[in-house]
């Protein structure tokens, strides 16, 4: 069953009026659910997730009268309690409430669902009498009782998060005076990027997007180690025993991974692709109750590695839908979520170039990028003199190696800038690694698409099947699916660089409303906080509980008694352990433990404040 | 040359209330050297107040918003560590803690020093000092709406052991009143007229005067030819001004006779406005002490739980309206149980007492029976607050009259004339005879309350509960280890009964003692 643009403009024009903010959040969204809509028997759209049912296949409005009916029944407000529907599904067990005078919210902890949802059913009538709650956050900050009455096949498809509110609505202030837990705004991020290769970068943007929206990172930058491994490749040793080498060599790192993990305890960690952890290392990571997120900026269909290591990560994060989802849930992955690439518009941004550099990187046409056979071979047939080629692996036998500048050296990403803003027409040619052809089946856009057009510049791009979803084609991005196309395409652009610079700044625009990576890690941080809240939630005691005791004595080597003394039950050490140790003490109080005390007091009134 | 470390985190009002204990301690010996651990905000008031010879900067805000961003404890250790270097190896002769908190009891028990006067740490860690005198000193203010003492005479007492006339401290610079001489220039103010200072913020919602009664008072003002209303305030205001200014007709702003200086001022040049007005009118908030401090003319309101006696101006001459009310006495973390009394002092009430104010006529001002009208009075022992329209004494202002001066006459007879280091209670012996004397005159008293509030059901039983646990607890703990009292001395005696004949007196129900 299609989606109704009708509705979905209908219940787009009321949600942007009643909330504003969630309208933009569901308009951006991405949907990479794996589900069908199917028509109920009375013929009602139904949403089915995997094996889910949302709702009745037989009657949805039926049954939800008699979800309303029951609920009345069995778990009422005759208490003065607000009435909490667990999950919005397509509505039809929230409709019925609207004609009674019961006080309730609506909480949908999947964004996915409401977009879904709004495709198909109206739901002008819920979205005009109440805001849809999606935050978890709401709830920490709401003193008002709640009864829950749970729409099951949302707590089956979201079980993690259904326990958390179940939590929070517990230990809300209202219930009970434990306010020991709040949700973070600021998380501690580890970001691992690889030794080398082109999501090196890709991690580098990532990071500056994290700490623009306000969290706490640290970079483990791999790269560090690439001479030393590039070392380790070049050595003249039997590949049998350059295998064993490199994975000594990768355990290691790992190793140190794991260790800074363990002394910064991050909220979470995300791996770029090919970052160096091993299997080993993911394992003890999960063991400490370090969230781990993996962006898989790669092809799948060429680097299988994923295969191995994707069951290990909390979130595995792709750039490519369809088929590799369906292979993902075959190999146990249900955590995966569609990101695709995006751009840094700090970096690439628009640039002024001297004459010097506009000769030096400037052309007609240019590429740049790594020499993949379906690139070498169409190109070479490419007719302009003023054509410049950028970047590795060309091959120097071929004819368009007089093309080919700094002698098939790497580019830096400073040149990259430059060469895009000073190229008339960026060649944007997608690899096909084994055929001498454009793949208009390829499955992704690579990050080179949204880098030039974030620095302003004109691309000619090969039209892949989800560049629509990114770009309107014809207007912010001109595309080819042939050589004849192509070829076309350049003709016509180079005699026409008034249109080039329309296109080129609707590109822009667009990379800057939606496809920064401040927009991807937004809702990389989105899905995770949807699916997994805990990793979001923060226990004010944590902070005054000691993580490690030698660090700290290795700090104040006075503590030292009092830890020793203060280790609990659980054998954890805590402000209350070490006030009772204290305390326990007949003699003056000595400097570091008055400190201790100080500490005690500020929980106290770190708690009021934050209840 | 002794080291004195006095702690005082609270804000601008106690911290200026506090001035009085610090120029004693430095008129006391001219070499002690006055150590101040303060608020940040107050550091500005500290420099001013001539008396500090090192201020320390505390921001409890602050370090709450670093702990937030510190993930386990040894970094939240490390951050407080930091903050607290400044004790570590240092020496106080004394420390004078005037803060009922934790936090600042703990501060007081950092540095190493001879003796901890106020709140400190008692063995167990978990308590407060048990020092008999520091107990007797804190049964005295411990409940703020029932206190008969102000909190300036309490701190000052709390160390020093001599009678002086004292004065709240604030030294303002010639750049101070040559930059308001400047902001009145600028706005234009005619100093012919009578100039208004109106401070409409106050942080505790219960002591609050309703915005718009001062939106009333003002158009009230302005119907007067000859005043202009200067309005003060912090940032946090804002909203406040905002409102009194849309509020105003556009008749009344081409007057331009209302000027914004809300969040617009430091303190010091508050200091200075509030100095170059005629009149400071607000609610009980650090600006009545920053008006006292620079001898301004003050009018303050006195609402639900804020007690002329424990916090009114401590000056000579100032007019207070204390709202009375028969649910009070009114606590200010528990929600009221009444329907609030800020509406019982009504803007013409206040237009008329500020406007007899100018001509000296307040006598003959009548007033409902929930509002009362004091003036403040200076004495030698300290600031005391007599009522203008006396007929309208309570049972709860009769007994404050009472019990102030027992106590004064304890503390100067006991505390200030002795030797200091002897314990409260068991120091003086009191005879048997009289020592039952006394109990059972305190024994009436509490049957004349507690019949009083519960025949006219002036509160409910648990709100009757607390103030009986309030009303004795210092007279009795100083008598029931006594053994004798002395004989040529009735200053006990005759106090209470005063304060019982007083009540006989004005209070519509006739009592046996």
């Amino acid at each position: 069953m299609n989606a109704d643009k009708n509705i979905y403009l209908k219940n787009y024009n009321t949600l942007l009026k009643t909330q504003p903010d969630l309208a933009e959040r569901v308009r951006n969204l991405e949907v990479s659910v794996a589900c069908v809509i199917i028509n109920s028997k009375n013929n009602y759209p139904v949403l089915k997730e995997g094996n889910i049912s949302f709702h009745s296949t037989y009657d949805p409005v039926k049954e939800g009268i008699r979800f309303v009916e029951a609920n009345l029944k069995s778990n009422g407000s005759n208490d003065g309690s607000t009435i909490l529907f667990y999950g919005l599904g397509f509505g039809y067990h929230i409709k019925p409430i609207l004609e009674k005078k019961i006080l309730f919210e609506i909480f949908e902890p999947r964004l996915e669902i409401i977009k879904i949802a709004m495709q198909h059913v109206d739901l002008t009538e819920i979205f005009n009498r109440k805001k849809i709650i999606t935050e978890l956050n709401y709830f920490l900050k709401n003193n008002v009782r709640f009864k829950i009455w749970a729409h099951q096949p949302t707590i089956k498809n979201n079980i993690n998060t259904f326990e958390s509110l179940s939590k929070i609505i517990e230990r809300t202030p209202f219930n009970s005076h434990d306010s020991s837990m709040v949700l973070k705004d600021k998380l501690k991020i580890s970001v691992i990027s690889p030794i080398y290769g082109g999501s090196l970068p890709i991690s580098k943007y990532c990071v500056s997007a994290l700490k623009a929206i306000g969290h706490e990172v640290n970079f483990w930058d791999s790269s560090m180690f690439a001479e030393p491994f590039d070392k380790l490749l070049n050595l003249n040793i039997d590949e049998a025993n350059k295998k064993v080498l490199y994975d000594l060599f990768q355990h290691l790192i790992s190793e140190m991974v794991v260790a800074s993990c363990a002394a910064e305890k991050p909220d979470l960690l995300i791996a770029l692709a090919q970052a160096p952890l091993s299997i080993k290392a993911l394992e003890r990571l999960k063991l400490a109750n370090i969230t781990t997120a993996f962006w898989f900026v790669e092809d799948y269909k060429h680097m299988e590695y994923w295969k191995s290591y994707a069951p290990y990560y909390d979130f595995y994060f792709t750039i490519q839908k369809g088929n590799f989802f369906n292979q993902l849930k075959n190999i146990g992955v249900d955590n995966y979520y569609y990101l695709p690439m995006a751009a840094d518009p700090e970096i690439h941004c628009k640039k002024v170039l001297s004459d010097d550099e506009k000769k030096e990187y400037g052309s007609s046409i240019s590429f740049m990028g790594a020499g993949y056979y379906n690139r070498q071979q169409i190109f070479s047939r490419i007719k302009y003199h003023d054509f410049k080629i950028w970047g590795n692996s060309w091959d120097p036998e071929s004819v368009i190696w007089k093309n080919v500048q700094k002698d098939g050296n790497r580019v830096t990403t400073d040149e990259t800038v430059k060469i895009f803003n000073s190229s008339d027409i960026n060649l944007n040619l997608h690899s096909y690694a084994y055929e001498d052809a454009i793949n208009s089946e390829g499955d992704f856009v690579n990050p080179r698409t949204f880098e030039i057009a974030s620095c302003g510049a004109f691309q000619l791009v090969d039209r892949r099947t989800c560049l629509k979803d990114h770009f309107i084609d014809g207007e912010e991005m001109i595309s080819f699916e042939s050589e004849e196309e192509l070829n076309r395409l350049i003709d016509y652009y180079l005699n026409n660089p008034s249109e080039r610079e329309i296109i080129q700044d609707k590109a822009r625009l667009r990379v800057l409303k939606d496809h920064t990576y401040i927009h991807r890690m937004k809702e990389m941080l989105y899905f995770i906080k949807d699916r997994r809240p805990e990793c979001f939630l923060e226990s004010t005691s944590d902070k005054f509980t000691v993580k490690d005791k030698d660090y700290f004595v290795s700090n104040f080597p006075e503590v030292e008694g009092v830890l020793n003394k203060a280790v609990n039950e659980n054998n954890e050490i805590t402000i209350d352990s070490i006030v009772d140790v204290v305390n326990s003490r007949d003699k003056d109080l000595e400097y570091h433990e008055a400190v201790f005390l100080l500490m005690n007091e500020f929980k106290n009134l770190f708690q009021e404040r934050t209840q | 040359m002794p080291d004195i470390l006095v702690i005082q985190l609270a804000r601008l009002g106690d911290f200026l209330q506090t001035t009085p204990l610090l120029s004693g301690i430095k008129e006391n010996r001219s070499d002690n050297r006055i150590h101040v651990l303060i608020d940040r905000s107050n550091a500005e008031i500290a420099k001013r107040c001539g008396c500090v010879d090192e201020t320390i900067c505390f921001d409890v805000d602050l370090m709450i918003d670093e702990i937030s961003d510190r993930n386990r404890a040894e970094d939240v250790y490390k951050l407080i560590n930091k903050h607290c270097s400044g004790f570590k190896n240092r020496y106080f002769d004394d420390v004078i803690n005037l803060n009922y908190s934790n936090i600042s009891a703990v501060l007081a028990s950092l540095p190493e020093s001879g003796r901890i006067y106020g709140y400190t740490l008692d063995n167990s860690r978990e308590g407060l000092s048990k020092d008999s005198w520091f107990v007797y000193f804190n049964n005295m203010v411990k409940h703020s709406p029932l206190s008969p003492f102000n909190l300036v005479d309490y701190f000052y007492y709390l160390y020093c052991r001599d009678i002086r006339h004292k004065k709240l401290k604030l030294n303002l610079t010639y750049n101070d009143e040559s930059n308001v001489n400047k902001i009145f220039h600028d706005l234009n103010i005619d100093s012919e007229n009578k100039i208004i200072v109106v401070h409409p913020g106050i942080r505790h919602k219960k002591r609050s005067w309703p915005i718009e009664n001062y939106l009333n008072l003002i158009f009230k003002y302005l119907e007067k030819e000859n005043i202009e209303i200067i309005l003060t305030g912090s940032a946090e205001d804002r909203s406040l001004g905002d409102y009194l200014l849309s509020s105003l007709s556009s008749k009344d702003k081409d007057k331009f006779l209302v000027h914004d200086l809300i969040g617009k001022t430091k303190i010091s040049e508050t200091a200075a406005i509030i100095k170059k007005s005629d009149l400071l009118l607000s609610g009980d908030t650090g600006i009545v002490h920053l008006g006292a401090a620079v001898g301004a003319r003050i009018l303050s309101l006195f609402i639900g739980p804020a007690n002329v006696h424990n916090t009114g101006p401590y000056s000579h001459g100032d007019i207070i309206i204390q709202t009375v009310s028969k649910c009070g006495p009114c606590l200010e973390d528990v929600d009221c149980i009444g329907s609030g009394c800020s509406h019982f002092i009504t803007p013409e009430i206040v237009f008329d007492v500020s406007m007899k104010m100018f001509t000296n006529r307040l006598s003959d001002i009548n007033l409902p029976s929930n509002v009362k009208l004091y003036m403040s009075e200076m004495e030698d022992w300290g600031v005391r607050y007599k009522t203008i329209n006396s007929t309208s004494d309570d049972i709860l202002s009769l007994m404050n009259i009472c019990y102030r001066e027992i106590g004064k006459k304890i503390i100067c007879r006991d505390y200030i004339s002795n030797n200091f280091d002897k314990p409260a209670v068991d120091n003086y012996k009191i005879s048997p005879i009289n020592s039952e004397y006394l109990k059972s005159i305190i024994k009436s008293g509490r049957v004349i309350l507690n019949k009083a509030y519960s025949e006219k059901r002036w509160m409910p039983e648990e709100r009757l509960k607390d103030y009986n646990s309030f009303w004795l607890p210092w007279i009795d703990s100083y008598l029931e280890n006594s053994e004798y009292i002395d004989r040529d001395n009735n200053d006990y005696i005759y106090a209470l009964e005063t304060g019982l004949k007083l009540i006989d007196k004005y209070s519509s129900v006739k009592y046996e003692c």
